[in-house]
């Protein structure tokens, strides 16, 4: 199943069942505006299901996602990245995972002299966003155990 | 009036002329690079702002929103990839005359351009804004309500290629602005438990989610960045000549600031539409119109002057009634709340000498792209261009992080950032426009607000849901939505009728 408009229905049509249930023990004034705008979402999203299904254009792939695993690894490292943050300390985080990021983006820089010469780049730049940040925009950055 | 002097010399004063220089630089650099948008520059920034007086950080934001839509041009002129969504047209004549050898005219002209839009777009907010919030000091909730609704259905039809996707999109922005406590009752809703959700989602953070990380993945997607840029020669004399040429066309500068100011006061339109609109518009009343894609500076002109003249229109609607004008207002929008500025008429009474303020600086940095444009656009320019996408793309991730977690340094922003981010991915795949998503998201506690007290009116005045639809000013508005809804369908009948009846006569 690739096409957009199956796809785009059938995940509106979802979020709304998530939804709805949620919507049980609502007063009346809280209610209002979230179940008009979720039947509205089910409403569009039937007519567009519909809509594609009379056109039959339901077989139509239209959804193109090639390296789709590149892009699972790079969202799972920017989880890690997040995750470990504030434990392991901003800064450290940050760089160790930003490493492993030019890996997997560039596999071309797998060549050991030309990784770390780009990483101490990076060093150098992570640590201008860390003291401008840090002192001079006062912003408390996660510490860590490191930093 | 003092108060709006206040804020224009706090304007004049060294640190924040300083600060805006910085951020023309930036918005250059970021607008001359290809895959990064004018909204993705000013997303990232924002929380750059946050601890800084409310004026000097809009100061930033407005120099670097006017100079990013600007820098788009030179990746157009010199290696035809348009660096933002608005200076698409600036490359079916900037291109060729960089390959004639006449690109220093072609950044000559383009710059003028920018300049005289840019300044008539800020005029435009000047003389229109304020009357347009006293208009709207006579709304009421149910008119708020219709003005949300307007400026959903809008944004759903100019945003999105397909119109029900479009309305999904506007639908599914309403719905992330419900999460948390209802403003009417104090209801929370749609948190799934999690206590750090009760205040809703975080606004600059869901931006940056939706608006970056998508871009970010698909360059990942598309691989490396090559590209081949044209060598400009610099000469000597060429300003004054191109100068001189570009004001021999007023009809063109006129016309095109004109389109670019009111489709920026649309809502969702913005420079993308514009750019391309103006083009049209200067090939239909040229002379020579045989002449447009061969390398002219008058189709240059009319795209660069129509694009940064929407800076200025897209506040209109903003500033007044809180509806962005276009996708980088949106985010200025965030920029607003997060100095605890509402827009509506206060912005023009209470806190004037911001406001204020901000329209002057939008002015000062416009006259500021013409020095930095000329002097440094072109090496900024090549240099940019040979960013890796290595560095580049965790740079940009980097960034998302921290500006997501700088506004209330909690990690809990910081995974709605990556969930938006991922959701925007998968909705780019879908060919859903995040644009729409993220007007429903700011345009909703506004319909909710309108919805629910105009409710509570009605029930008091015994019309019920009635009144909704018996004031003027909300019949208006009604009417105007459905057009806005109903129009591109009708439009899509008229033109394939047209093809049919060209089919059957060839």
């Amino acid at each position: 199943m690739r096409n957009s408009n199956v796809v785009a229905s059938i995940l509106m049509l979802v979020i709304a069942a998530i939804l709805w249930p949620q919507m049980k023990h609502l007063t009346y004034f809280g209610i209002v505006f979230p179940r008009a705008v979720i039947v509205a979402l089910v409403a569009a999203a039937v007519v567009l299901l519909v809509l594609t299904l009379i056109r039959r254009e339901a077989g139509k792939h239209d959804i193109q996602a090639p390296n789709l695993g590149t892009v699972a690894i790079v969202v799972a490292l920017m989880a890690v990245w997040i995750a470990i943050m504030p434990w392991l300390g901003f800064y450290v985080t940050s760089v160790a995972v930003f490493g492993l990021l030019m890996l997997v983006i560039d596999p071309s820089v797998r060549n050991a002299k030309s990784f770390f010469v780009s990483l101490a780049g990076v060093a150098i730049e992570l640590a201008l966003f860390y003291v401008a940040f840090s002192t001079l925009l006062e912003v408390p950055l996660p510490r860590g155990i490191l930093f | 009036m003092n108060t709006a002097l206040t804020g224009i010399l706090q304007i004049l004063s060294p640190g924040v002329l300083l600060l805006m220089l910085g951020g023309t630089v930036i918005g250059l650099v970021a607008g001359a690079l290809p895959g990064i948008s004018a909204t993705m520059a000013v997303a990232l920034l924002v929380p750059f702002t946050f601890s800084m007086p409310a004026i000097s950080g809009l100061a930033l934001l407005g120099a670097i929103y006017m100079s990013a839509i600007y820098g788009g041009c030179f990746s157009a002129i010199l290696i035809n990839t348009p660096g933002t969504p608005s200076s698409i047209g600036t490359c079916f004549d900037g291109y060729p005359m960089a390959r004639q050898g006449r690109g220093q005219q072609a950044i000559i002209v383009a710059t003028v351009a920018s300049v005289l839009g840019g300044l008539f777009g800020v005029a435009a907010l000047a003389f229109l804004a304020p009357p347009l919030a006293n208009v709207a000091l006579k709304f009421g909730p149910p008119e708020y309500f219709w003005v949300a609704i307007f400026g959903l259905t809008i944004i759903a039809t100019l945003c999105s290629k397909s119109l029900i996707k479009g309305i999904m999109g506007g639908l599914l922005g309403l719905l992330i602005s419900t999460i948390g406590i209802a403003p009417i009752g104090g209801d929370v809703r749609f948190t799934f438990h999690t206590p750090a959700l009760q205040g809703g989602v975080e606004l600059v953070g869901t931006l940056i989610g939706l608006f970056c990380l998508p871009e970010v993945l698909s360059m990942i997607l598309d691989g490396s960045r090559t590209y081949e840029t044209v060598d400009v020669k610099q000469s000597k004399g060429v300003f004054g000549t191109t100068f001189r040429q570009v004001l021999a066309q007023p009809m063109n500068l006129l016309t095109s600031s004109v389109i670019g100011t009111v489709v920026g006061i649309i809502p969702g339109a913005g420079g993308s539409i514009a750019n391309l609109v103006a083009y049209n518009e200067a090939m239909r009343s040229s002379k020579h119109p045989e002449k447009f894609g061969t390398g002219i500076i008058d189709g240059v002109i009319a795209t660069e002057t129509a694009n940064n003249a929407t800076v200025g229109g897209g506040l209109i609607p903003l500033l007044t009634l809180g509806v962005p004008g276009t996708p980088v207002d949106a985010v200025i929008y965030a920029g607003l709340l997060i100095h605890g500025l509402r827009p509506g008429a206060e912005l023009f009474t209470r806190f004037a000498d911001v406001t204020y303020g901000f329209i002057f600086s939008l002015f000062v940095a416009t006259l500021m792209m013409l020095p930095v444009g000329l002097l440094l656009g072109t090496a900024l320019h090549k240099l940019v261009s040979k960013l890796s996408i290595r560095i580049l793309a965790p740079s940009i991730m980097f960034l998302s992080i921290i500006g997501s977690y700088a506004i209330r340094n909690n990690i809990m922003d910081v995974w709605v950032m990556l969930i938006c981010g991922v959701i925007g991915f998968m909705l780019k795949m879908l060919k859903v426009d995040p644009a729409p998503v993220v007007l429903g998201l700011i345009l909703g506690p506004l319909a909710e607000a309108g919805l629910v007290q105009g409710l509570l009116m009605g029930r008091a005045s015994g019309m019920g849901w009635r009144l909704f639809f018996t004031r003027p000013v909300s019949l208006l508005l009604l009417a105007m939505s459905v057009f806005s809804l109903v129009w591109p369908i009708i439009s899509a009948q008229v033109r394939k009728r047209r093809a049919k009846e060209v089919g059957t006569g060839a």
